[in-house]
């Protein structure tokens, strides 16, 4: 009898020690998923109250402060022109590389609100080889010495994009409007368009402006296209940031698909009022004087092209 | 033996009772975590749940600036506009009412401190070019009762990569009601402030206005805006 109670009672306490280890894991079980659920919600109520750039993980785009460029930020006034090259490189997969293969030199001048972009052909001849070349070699900093060179201003900002940042960029903004001057039946760039306006995704856009065989004059109609896209851009952004909510989320937007180089936020902010402080129809499209060759020489005005183009950053006699 | 048969039944019966309390608990955690978090999160978002008022109101009509919603967008981690960012930008807001909308229609001239407020980038436009624009400098004392009355002031917040505000922004309306030598004069405003820190302070680094003045059945527009900073 003595052993058939010890037995039970030996028995019992064995069922509480399990019964305590079985709420002891419970117990562990359910503070793990209250945090769990705990941190989930303040990450919830968090990203509910803040705008919160998602990491795309994909850089599209650079965007750099070139050397002896006075800090945007330094907050003493709008005062000298000043020159921005944007570079579209041919950097995609299957394709190894990275040529300046869309050059646009943008002269701007804060004090009287005008702009000037100056289209430069791929091919053209800059010591002794195609200008592009040099983004292959250099990357944008060289390519900027090497436009800049070849006009004779110091650029002070090179953005630099390949196909899917310039594709993904557009798509970003919701893409754009623009008026399409002409019909384009091209197969290699997939570019079929009717004359008119119209609305651009990224895909269009690109399409658009990698069309040279639908013109005669090939590459420098091309460029010049290059160029309408781009006003047609800035037009869409300074729609966008017609409130601060606006500017700020572009400016969000960048740094989600940009990788800045010795640029802030404050900076970016400061560039980007003074693009929209720019009216598109003070920012002229002009495409710079080319002669012919392979390697394409400059056309006989240059020089005075260059130089009404570099004292102001506006092109007013040509 | 009686005493150790009857024992398996209460003790299910208790386990039931454990189940339904274990249950219970994590539930309850469950809902109270996240009810905290969330109003932890509000909180936060609206700088500790005060509504913040400016320390300095300076004009005789009685219009005092309220902060409204709060909107932060964020290059970096998120980020906050904190209470004393909050406070300085309502203070630089209210002292622009004060001196540069309301001064000139009470006292017939802007207040000398008017141009405190903004940075080396803008004060010349906003003391020359802008200043019509950006104050009633032009319309000059109205007579009678003056009526003003003006929005919530909504702030935008832009953080920086690592998620420090460097940009706010302060939007609001405000309207003035008078009287003019030709009869009633309404006034609509509407004004964003865009601030950053400069010398330690926060002022204006970008502005955009637009005002409406109806006098004689008569209107009128302007729109100012600038914020640029020098680049070589």
């Amino acid at each position: 009898m003595k052993l058939a109670i010890k037995l039970r009672h030996r028995t019992r306490t064995k069922r509480t020690m399990k019964q305590r280890v079985k709420r002891a894991v419970l117990a562990c079980t359910a503070f793990v998923v209250v945090i769990a659920v705990g941190v989930a919600a303040l990450g919830a109520a968090w990203l509910h109250g803040y705008k919160v750039p998602l990491a795309s993980g994909a850089t599209y785009m650079r965007i750099q402060k070139l050397g002896n460029t006075t800090r945007a930020d330094a907050a003493t006034g709008p005062t000298s022109p000043f020159f921005i090259l944007l570079i579209g490189n041919d950097s995609r997969p299957g394709v190894g590389g990275s040529r300046g293969d869309a050059l646009h030199l943008v002269g701007v001048n804060p004090k009287r609100h005008k702009a000037t972009m100056l289209d430069i052909p791929r091919d053209t001849c800059w010591n002794g080889d195609k200008i592009n070349a040099a983004n292959a070699t250099g990357g944008a900093t060289a390519q900027a010495d090497a436009v800049g060179g070849l006009v004779g201003v110091h650029v002070s900002y090179a953005v630099d994009v390949d196909f899917d940042g310039f594709t993904s960029m557009i798509d970003a903004v919701g893409g754009f409007t623009m008026n399409v001057p002409f019909a384009m039946h091209d197969t290699d760039s997939g570019a079929f368009f009717s004359p008119g306006v119209q609305h651009m995704t990224g895909d269009l856009a690109l399409r658009f402006s990698r069309d040279r065989h639908d013109f005669p004059q090939s590459d420098i109609i091309r460029t010049n296209n290059q160029g309408l896209v781009i006003l047609a851009g800035i037009a869409q952004m300074q729609k966008s940031a017609a409130t601060a909510a606006g500017e700020f989320h572009l400016i969000t937007l960048l740094y989600q698909h940009a990788k800045l180089m010795n640029l802030g936020v404050t900076d970016l902010y400061r560039l980007g009022r003074l693009v929209e402080d720019i009216p598109v129809n003070q920012v002229r499209n002009v495409t710079i004087p080319i002669g012919g060759g392979n390697c394409l020489s400059l056309g006989g005005d240059a020089p005075g092209f260059f130089a009404d183009f570099r004292d102001d950053a506006i092109l007013e006699h040509h | 033996m009686a005493s150790w048969r009857a024992v398996p039944s209460p003790r299910k019966g208790s386990k039931n009772a454990n189940n339904v309390r274990s249950a219970a608990l994590i539930g309850g955690s469950i809902v109270i975590v996240a009810v905290l978090a969330l109003v932890l999160a509000k909180l936060i978002g609206s700088g500790g749940g005060k509504a913040a008022k400016p320390k300095n109101v300076d004009n005789s009509v009685g219009l005092v600036l309220k902060l409204g919603a709060i909107d932060v967008q964020s290059a970096g981690p998120p980020a906050r506009i904190k209470t004393p960012v909050q406070q300085a930008v309502l203070d630089a807001s209210q002292s622009y009412v004060d001196d540069a909308i309301l001064a000139p229609v009470e006292k017939g001239k802007v207040k000398d401190k008017y141009a405190d407020i903004f940075g080396r980038g803008v004060r010349d436009a906003a003391t020359g070019h802008d200043r019509a624009a950006l104050t009633e400098v032009r319309t000059g004392k109205l007579k009678g009762t003056l009526r003003a009355t003006a929005s919530k002031v909504r702030l935008d917040g832009m953080g920086n990569q690592t998620g420090k505000v460097v940009l706010v922004a302060a939007t609001f309306v405000v309207n003035v009601n008078g009287k003019g030598s030709g009869g009633p004069v309404k006034i609509q405003r509407l004004t964003e402030l865009t601030f950053a820190p400069e010398d330690g302070r926060w002022v204006v680094t970008a502005y955009r206005v637009g005002v409406k003045r109806t006098t004689n059945a008569q209107t009128s527009a302007a729109v100012a805006r600038a914020g640029t900073g020098a680049i070589q």
